[in-house]
């Protein structure tokens, strides 16, 4: 688990010094805003909220998404996905519930458009992004764990993961299609 | 015959907040000692849930 965390600090640290590198290397430029495809990787931190934020700790995120920028209008039309480990724990759930600790794994496939709604004279462009896509919740079975069992159940005793015959086979499903829209941040080129 | 190719490297910084509505939770599997099924739902089922992202990348741009 620490192996991991530390190697997406690493790729964000990496995506953030090529990004700088690139800001020093063409500074004043003309083309803080380019046109054309584009590829995008990205790496970051998120929390779930809601009714189901209760249960679930911040997880570490990873993106990737085609675009096309068009050269006469402030806008970008394109598709993506990311992916989001989070943390579950259900021990605090109701009295007589299977009691579940454990990761989930959020799974987002997406169209976008975005537009760049302040034409400064400056390197970072400001734009605002919705998205419209799909995107489900599922366990992880080779982290999750079911801690103890129903009072209602023949036995109390705690089951840990070992106890379990077979990998449970939980499933938070996102009824489809599941919109949700986002606002982001600034891009900024050299 | 060629055609000229030009790239640029942005930087994209952001957050993003998402509205989702959520589906069934279900725990399924069997216990290990008496080889019993157990399936449970939580509470959260036909629940709206939240996310809120902050990231960072790059983009690659590519232009004929």
């Amino acid at each position: 688990m620490y192996a991991r965390r530390w190697i997406l600090i690493a790729v964000l640290t990496v995506f953030a010094a090529a990004g700088d590198l690139h800001a020093q290397r063409f500074p004043g430029s003309d083309d803080a805003s380019p046109s054309g495809f584009a590829i995008g990787l990205n790496g970051g931190y998120s929390l779930l909220g809601g009714a189901v934020g209760d249960s679930t700790s911040g997880g570490f995120r990873l993106g990737a998404k085609a675009i096309y920028d068009f050269e006469d209008a402030p806008v970008q039309v394109g598709v993506g996905a990311s992916y989001t480990w989070f943390g579950f724990d259900s021990t605090a759930g109701a009295p007589g519930a299977v009691q579940y600790d454990g990761a989930l794994r959020k799974l987002s496939l997406y169209g976008l458009g975005t537009w760049k709604f302040l034409d400064i004279e400056s390197s970072m462009i400001p734009y605002v992004t919705a998205r419209l896509g799909w995107t489900r919740l599922s366990d992880d079975p080779t982290t999750s764990a079911a801690v103890s069992r129903p009072a209602d159940e023949k036995s109390s005793a705690p089951a840990r993961k070992a106890d379990w015959k077979s990998a449970p086979t939980s499933v938070w499903s996102i009824r489809s299609p599941a919109p949700w829209c986002s606002i982001s941040g600034a891009a900024s080129a050299g | 015959m060629e055609y000229p190719v030009s790239s640029s490297l942005v930087l994209d910084i952001g957050g993003s907040f998402s509205w989702m509505n959520v589906g069934d939770f279900r725990i399924e599997g069997t216990w290990a000692d008496d080889g019993a099924s157990v399936s449970d739902t939580l509470d959260d089922t036909g629940q709206s849930g939240t996310a809120f992202s902050l990231f960072a990348g790059v983009l690659f741009f590519v232009s004929p």
